[in-house]
């Protein structure tokens, strides 16, 4: 008996080995991630709200170009549409989707997909949708690998995604699909039926504490039916619960859905799915929650520069900011100490207001009869019952005058007389995309999402009586890179002698540094007076996703 | 117990029938001769098995590549036995004979061959399923993401060359039995990737003519709207 056991085991072992692995799911690869909701961008789209649209309006706009790989196009792929038509064929694809053709009372057609949910990554909000969509569509259908007519009349609800062209059967001119499809209604406007919505869509709670949505039903064509709701997705630590439980007949009604995280629960974002089920029919809606940390009111205290030389007679500046943490709600005073004779200490503005994040410029202005030397300034922030402290190093130089000797300091010359700057082409720039700090051009280096190298380049002398050499540029980074750990694309600051051998690398900044704005920096080039020295900018990109380095106003200050 | 293995056999064996009859009956072709459907929906121009009666090209309006650069990729186990191994050398540079009727049609059309780029050998065990298109993709963009193969230019055209023993399918075809080689394209990250793919044939003259020939109608027609 056990032998006869064993032997049809071993064939059934060897009957699954033989069996064609294309008959298991094989998922696509371009777009994947926009197509099934992974990519970047996936958090743009509302899945709590939909816009009624037509076959020829989604026809309408021209396709992007390029269409990128990872991203979404606003608001063709961020908004979740709402479609009536007729279904004309469809088929099963080999990548699993089920590929459908609409048509439009003037024959106009296009595509809309469902792919298959062991294609969708677990993270995506779309997967109760898709699920959804997969089940009411094969309630109905059985899609094989040959196209089928069906002709019926449909509500599609799904989210647009531009395909490329590929000679695909019923494509529009411009690729648009609605890709993924989250909802199927066959003969809509007949059946009896509800909708489900939640506000606030989405949600944050802080461990030991609770948040709240109301979550609505609506019925239509006399739907008359009690409304079961549930939820589904909660991370550990978090409990939800309905009051009512649920919607009494015919429907149409709201509950309050309670989140309560307790002070272990899981931190982080999840997709929370709400179903609603009643008279046979279960519509779901995404809400997505994110359990912060219960952290104590907080806040970082900076200075950038942390060092500079001021000329007596003139002044100079560091930016300080602030950064609040917790539940931190106040505003922060600011003040200096250490000072020295002579020298005074202004913020603008004097306090960061509640809640405690931002930056105020600090300007030291020393007097004419300020003595030489190095002081140590204590930054002072309090607010909130916390206090921080920071330093900034402060050089008084004496005995002279200072000028800024850089030429086109902020690249005013334009793009076609771009000296005393040696630049790599398209460098020079004054558009929008990038604009500049001030005045109305700036040096824009890369930004191709290419294997790509951009150089700015200026030969200067700094002279031998010079008391102080300070360079300062203001730069912006931005990227489409995401990595918070690796530098793929990076500008180096270098100081070269006149043949170009590197005498220093002031820094080097990446995607990593990437900022809103601009910031100023700066740096001592005093250990180079006497010599004629190179300023070197060299941004680097590799093969993909763009960084943009850019760089304005670049001052090197001499005092002599 | 012999009742329960019979009962399996019987079962296993009509649905891998029924199966296998479903699929072969359910091959959609576009209307144009030599086209397929991939696997994800869109048209693919296809080499047929029997490539040696071939009508003029005609102009659909599509755009051609101004130069084409061929990087093979000699792909699946099989490769990494040395007399098959050998056969690589012969297949390098496609467009090395002039007197090719494909080649001389590049040519007609300005369109340059240039230098091929270095071979990548990737001898990865594929023989236990089937390698569509989705496949061939996928792995286009892992070699790329991990930059074992060159990021493309213009005129770049992978020709990835299957080992014998890994079988090349495409929307349900044959690889070999409906279709010599096929050629198409797809968007990653590093931009527009064209490629061709060449399943085994025992005899070399044929396997490279294939390759010519779906290299050749990479660079005409690239987007499934030039000269075919």
């Amino acid at each position: 008996m056990m032998q006869h056991l064993r032997r049809s085991r071993l064939f059934l072992a060897v009957l699954l080995l033989v069996v064609p692995t294309s008959l298991f799911a094989q998922c696509g690869v371009e777009r994947w991630s926009v197509k099934t909701g992974t990519d970047a961008d996936v958090g743009l789209v509302n899945l709590n709200s939909s816009t009624n649209t037509t076959i020829a309006a989604l026809r309408a706009p021209a396709a992007p170009n390029p269409i990128p790989a990872n991203n979404r196009v606003s608001p063709w792929e961020t908004t979740q549409w709402v479609l009536n038509a007729t279904l004309t064929l469809y088929k099963l694809e080999s990548d699993s989707d089920y590929h459908l053709v609409l048509q439009d009372a003037n024959g106009l057609t296009m595509i809309v997909e469902i792919p298959s949910p062991s294609c969708v990554g677990a993270g995506s909000p779309f997967l109760p949708g898709i699920t959804n969509a997969r089940n009411e569509f094969n309630a109905r259908f059985t899609a094989t690998t040959s196209f089928q007519t069906a002709n019926i009349p449909v509500q599609i609800k799904g989210v647009g995604m531009f395909d490329f062209l590929h000679g695909q059967t019923g494509v529009a001119p411009n690729g648009i699909e609605l890709h993924p499809v989250l909802d199927v209604i066959f003969n809509p406007g007949t059946s009896p039926d509800f909708a489900l919505s939640a506000s606030p869509a989405s949600l944050s709670v802080t461990q030991g504490s609770s948040a709240t949505s109301t979550v609505s039903t609506s019925v239509s064509n006399g739907f008359n039916s009690s409304v079961a709701l549930s939820i589904s997705g909660l991370p550990s630590g978090v409990t939800a619960s309905f009051s009512p439980a649920s919607i009494a007949a015919p429907g149409s009604g709201s509950s309050t859905l309670t989140f309560t995280a307790s002070s272990t629960a899981t931190t982080g974002t999840f997709n929370t799915t709400v179903s609603a089920t009643g008279g046979g029919i279960t519509h779901t809606t995404v809400i997505p929650v994110t359990v912060n940390a219960a952290t104590a009111p907080n806040f970082t205290l900076s200075a950038s520069p942390t060092s500079l030389s001021v000329a007596a007679g003139s002044s100079g500046t560091s930016t300080i900011s602030t950064t609040v943490s917790g539940v931190f709600n106040s505003a922060v005073s600011l003040s200096a100490s250490g000072l020295p004779s002579g020298v005074t200490a202004a913020f603008n503005p004097t306090s960061i207001a509640a809640p405690g994040s931002g930056s105020s410029t600090l300007t030291f202005t020393a007097a004419s009869t300020a003595a030489a030397g190095t002081s140590t300034i204590t930054i002072n922030a309090s607010g909130g019952g916390v206090s921080h402290s920071t330093t900034v190093s402060l050089t008084i130089t004496t005995g002279g005058t200072t000028t800024q000797i850089l030429g086109n300091p902020g690249f005013e010359n334009g793009s076609t007389s771009p000296a005393p700057w040696t630049v790599t082409s398209g460098v020079i720039n004054n558009s929008a995309s990038e604009p500049p700090h001030s005045g109305s051009w700036d040096a824009w280096m890369d930004g191709y999402g290419t294997t790509h190298t951009d150089t700015v380049l200026q030969q200067v002398t700094i002279p031998a009586a010079a008391t102080a050499a300070t360079l300062t540029f203001w730069l912006h980074i931005d990227t489409a890179e995401t990595s918070t750990t690796t530098a793929f694309d990076t500008l180096t600051v270098q100081v070269r002698n006149s043949s170009g051998t590197v005498l220093s690398t002031l820094a080097t900044y990446s995607n990593l540094n990437h900022n809103t704005g601009y910031s100023q920096k700066s740096f001592n080039l005093l250990s180079f007076k006497g010599q004629t020295i190179q300023i070197l900018f060299t941004g680097t990109e590799d093969f993909t996703l763009q960084t943009s380095f850019v760089v304005d106003d670049v001052n090197l200050n001499v005092t002599q | 117990m012999k009742k329960f293995a019979l009962g399996i056999l019987l079962l296993c064996g009509s649905v891998t029938c029924v199966l296998a009859a479903q699929q072969q009956a359910s091959v959609d072709r576009p209307a144009e001769p030599n086209f397929a459907f991939d696997d994800d929906g869109g048209k693919v121009q296809i080499v047929p098995v029997d490539f040696s009666v071939a009508g003029p090209k005609t102009f659909h309006g599509g755009s051609v590549l101004a130069s084409a650069q061929q990087v093979s990729i000699f792909l699946g186990a099989g490769w990494g036995d040395a007399q098959v191994r050998g056969r690589e050398a012969s297949l390098l540079d496609v467009t090395a004979s002039a007197g090719d009727t494909q080649v001389a049609e590049l040519k007609q059309h300005s369109i340059n061959t240039l230098r091929p780029a270095p071979k990548l050998e990737d001898f990865s065990d594929l023989s236990q399923s089937k390698v569509n298109d989705l496949t061939i993709q996928q792995k286009l963009s892992d070699l790329l993401k991990s930059k074992a193969i060159p990021v493309p230019a213009a005129g770049t055209v992978f020709v990835i060359f299957l080992a014998p023993g890994t079988q090349s399918t495409l929307g349900g075809l044959q690889g070999g039995v409906d279709y010599a080689a096929y050629h198409n394209f797809v968007n990653l990250e590093a931009g527009e990737i064209h490629y061709v793919v060449v399943p085994f044939h025992e005899n070399a003259a044929t396997h490279s003519a294939a390759a010519t020939r779906a290299f050749a109608e990479t660079a005409l027609n690239p987007n499934g709207q030039g000269w075919f």
